[in-house]
């Protein structure tokens, strides 16, 4: 039935995927490799960042994965774009798919860090603030 | 002020309670209490996922000695925390709803019914109780990769396939009518498993585009497309539910929304100014 929502989930799921992309970009420092599954998380944000700046079609190329599906987690997305105040923000994320020197690789790994714990942050932040009963609809 | 280490030492501790507070109710269930195999299936989800949870907290604080490794910890401690408290909305209703407060005949047959849908055979359901005067689903898509996300930072076993929660109004177990509205929540599962929202929704984007370009930001289409879809998904569950189980289905609308009130002295639909 309608009138119970989801909203307070959909926080929850971006989160969590959040902390698995901060997880494979400190493996990524180690390793000096990134997984397929970085790489497409990757892909994910950064086609999202630019669909909200040039107001491109959002969920053209969606698949089951896809993190950023729901209302709730494109406005955390933009949020978190907005205060990060970094210029070309998915532009230097899109260069970490590239080959790149490893001295600017690593710096853009700190940067895409910062980004997704930022993400995470906001995300869980308004999970756990969010106010709602049940989870279901 | 404590060090670094003994912050998130406890924090570790703090999720640790927190976890062995959940899955204490599955541990020591009432043992005069009868439970769907479904349920039964859950509740040794919850405690096996609280074993592996509660492991990895005790093994604090491991290899980890720089700070670094700690703000990690304490980001995955946060994250577990968020995740059992998901969890920890479902697992006192669905011990409350043990087979002698459940439309237990009923649920059955609509599990079989259910069932001869092709691709369905061997999915199941764990009803429980809500305090609202309402019936949920909890979508499968949604909940198992929270579910497996959560058990992933863990390394504990991945959410049971194919087994599905919806929620019932805990006062309404003998109703017959009202119940008839489970059929609608399988819908909201077969909408969500078969990936029907994601089809519908780069469509329903397209077209906004198309029609509200310059009044329609990036944002607001997102927001507008997620009600349509929405609305979208609710019409499909209640043809659903009215393929599944006939027109009864309609009846517990009559309950629900008190349609009567819309008919006249003779029984007919008054349309009132």
């Amino acid at each position: 039935m309608v009138s119970v929502n989801t909203d307070r989930t959909n926080y929850l799921s971006l989160a969590l995927d959040a902390r698995k992309t901060i997880k494979a970009l400190m493996q990524a420092s180690v390793t000096g490799t990134e997984t397929p599954e970085l790489k497409d998380a990757i892909h994910d944000t950064v086609e999202s960042l630019r669909a909200l700046s040039s107001g491109a079609l959002l969920f053209s190329h969606l698949h089951p994965q896809f993190p950023y599906q729901h209302y709730e987690q494109v406005k955390t997305l933009e949020e978190v774009q907005s205060a990060m105040k970094e210029e070309n923000l998915a532009d230097r994320l899109s260069e970490l798919n590239d080959a790149v020197e490893p001295a600017h690789r690593e710096e853009l790994i700190k940067l895409a860090i910062a980004f997704f714990s930022a993400l995470e942050n906001r995300a869980l932040q308004r999970y756990n603030t969010s106010a709602s009963s049940a989870s279901g609809r | 002020m404590p060090t670094l280490e003994e912050q998130v030492r406890h924090d570790a501790s703090s999720l640790y309670q927190f976890v062995s507070s959940i899955t204490q109710h599955c541990d020591s269930k009432n043992p005069a209490a009868a439970y769907l195999s479904s349920s039964e299936r859950f509740f040794k989800y919850i405690i096996e996922l609280g074993q592996f949870t509660k492991a990895y907290v005790k093994d604090f604080p491991g290899a980890r000695t720089q700070a670094a490794q700690f703000l990690d910890l304490r980001d995955d401690i946060a994250m577990l925390r968020g995740s059992w408290q998901f969890l920890h909305l479902f697992v006192k209703p669905a011990l409350d709803s043990d087979t002698l407060h459940l439309p237990t005949s009923l649920i059955q047959g609509l599990i079989e019914r259910f069932r001869e849908i092709p691709d369905y055979a061997d999915t199941d359901f764990v009803i429980y109780h809500t305090d609202l005067f309402n019936y949920l689903n909890v979508q499968l898509n949604l909940f198992k990769p929270i579910a497996d996300k959560s058990a992933d930072l863990v390394k504990g076993p991945k959410f049971p396939e194919k087994l599905v929660l919806i929620g019932i109004p805990y006062s309404q177990s003998s109703s017959i009518f009202m119940n008839c509205l489970i059929p609608h929540e399988m819908g909201h599962h077969v909408f969500g498993d078969k990936g029907i929202g994601a089809k519908f929704r780069p469509v329903v984007e397209k077209e906004l585009q198309q029609r509200f370009a310059t009044t329609l930001s990036t944002l607001d289409r997102s927001a507008v497309t997620n009600i349509l879809v929405r609305w979208t998904e609710e019409l499909f569950c209640d043809v659903f539910a009215v393929r599944l189980v006939g027109f009864c289905y309609s009846f517990a609308f009559i309950e629900l929304f008190d349609i009567s009130k819309a008919l006249d002295e003779d029984g007919k639909l008054a349309l009132r100014a």
